[in-house]
């Protein structure tokens, strides 16, 4: 920065830089151009800033425009479009609401009114009968002929069983004097996936023939008697 | 040309009516608003045809993107179209197009600034576009002066792009756009003095940061 005295200027580096815009545009004032006219040919320093504005200036409006795109107004006409689109949808939704919407207002306070009625909050209760559930009948699905048993745990001494021949083939009848061991049966029978029943009329046919004693037994996958 | 060859041809942007668009042409920016205030569908392509270019070098060298800025260009331009009804035809057409450019170029800074990705992204844009052969370049020039070109070129760019938000817009009106000070007050909606310390300022920067360059 240059000296005030050293140029004999009443103008300082910093007034001069201050009001640069205006002294360079041309908008300062005749009295402020003067005195910075005077300081500009006395400081080097203040040439150089105008110089390098000047020429940045230069550079600056010597680039090379930017110019839009060939799709730019297609792109505007698309989007103008729109808004006309738009416009025309809300003007009709504003000329059709009244007609639209007054019946589903109606409706809707129909609908507000029956809610909030008295007459509906106090209407009687209707009282159901209770919900009853019945456990169903046990079922005796197989019983193991007694002289198969091997006594023991398999052996209730509450079970009277009989078997016949007829013409149809093998008959048992079980006379059970406790419903729990039938339960017991029934419970756990189909519950164990290695148990099966071994029944065929063949089977029973043989049993003709042979007059052997063989009934439709309950054997585990095992091959133990269950 | 191909640009205008469409327009021409655009039953909107200027229409088969080629007389009919030298006579838009030949009348005001006001006159051409009201031409399409009264119905007539063409004027408002004749304003796009003053002023897209102009904004998007405004809109490019301050947001420095160049498909954003042509994508604020067309947000002014649709802006226009919707409430050109509201303009206050006392006022100039140009400064009111010129604010709601500014307006999304303000935005768009601000929303980059919060936005850091979109920042890079830019930023890495950019810097892609910028390391590519420059193809308006005269061939006739020694590999030196090109060099010495495209590297003052890019020094400018910089430069402006250096300058705060503020000082940058009302530099870029000033300096590209040839605007007086009361038109950038009007833009920007400063006062006076604040646009001409604004400028004062901006062209400090700008001298400090070129002045190596430039011998």
């Amino acid at each position: 920065m240059a000296h005030p005295l050293q140029y004999q200027t009443p103008m300082e580096c910093s007034d001069f830089r201050d009001g640069f815009s205006d002294y360079f545009d041309g908008t300062a004032e005749p009295s402020f151009v003067g005195e910075a006219d005077a300081h500009l040919a006395a400081c080097e320093s203040c040439r150089r800033y105008q110089d390098v504005m000047a020429r940045g200036a230069e550079l600056l409006k010597g680039m090379p425009p930017v110019a839009v795109s060939e799709d730019f107004f297609p792109r505007l006409q698309h989007r103008i479009y729109h808004i006309e689109d738009g416009a025309a949808l809300i003007h009709s939704e504003a000329t059709g609401s009244w007609t639209t919407v007054a019946p589903a207002l109606a409706i809707a306070l129909v609908l507000a009114v029956a809610a909030w009625s008295p007459a509906l909050i106090r209407a009687p209760r209707v009282a159901l009968p209770p919900v009853v559930v019945s456990h169903p009948e046990p079922r005796l699905v197989g019983v193991r002929p007694p002289q198969l048993w091997s006594g023991g745990e398999f052996a209730p001494s509450s079970l009277v069983t009989t078997i016949e021949m007829t013409p149809t083939g093998w008959v048992s009848t079980v006379e059970l004097t406790s419903t729990s061991f039938v339960a017991t049966v029934d419970h756990g029978l189909w519950d164990d996936p290695r148990v099966f029943v071994r029944y065929s009329p063949l089977t029973a046919s043989a049993a003709r023939q042979t007059r052997s004693i063989e009934a439709p037994i309950l054997v585990s996958a095992a091959g133990s008697p269950r | 040309m191909a640009a205008n060859t469409k327009k021409e041809l655009d039953p909107r942007f200027g229409g088969e009516a080629l007389e009919h668009r030298k006579q838009l042409g030949e009348i005001t920016d006001s006159e051409v608003v009201r031409a399409f205030l009264d119905g007539d569908e063409r004027a408002f392509g004749e304003l796009v045809r003053r002023y897209d270019n102009r904004l998007l070098n405004f809109v490019y060298r301050t947001v420095g993107d160049r498909e954003r800025a042509q994508d604020l260009v067309q947000e002014t331009f649709v802006r226009v179209y919707r409430h050109l009804a509201r303009f206050d035809q006392s006022k100039q057409f140009s400064t009111w197009v010129y604010t709601i450019a500014s307006n999304l170029a303000k935005n768009e800074l601000r929303n980059r600034s919060r936005n850091p990705l979109v920042l890079f992204q830019t930023i890495k844009k950019n810097w892609e576009a910028d390391h590519q052969p420059l193809e308006w370049e005269d061939t006739q020039y020694k590999p030196d002066d090109l060099f010495r070109k495209r590297h003052l070129k890019e020094k400018v760019e910089e430069a402006v792009a250096q300058l705060p938000e503020y000082h940058r817009i009302v530099f870029v009106l000033r300096e590209l756009e040839g605007k007086t000070y009361e038109e950038i007050a009007d833009i920007t909606g400063c006062k006076l003095g604040t646009v001409k310390s604004r400028l004062n300022r901006a062209r400090n920067n700008f001298a400090q940061i070129i002045a190596p360059l430039v011998d």
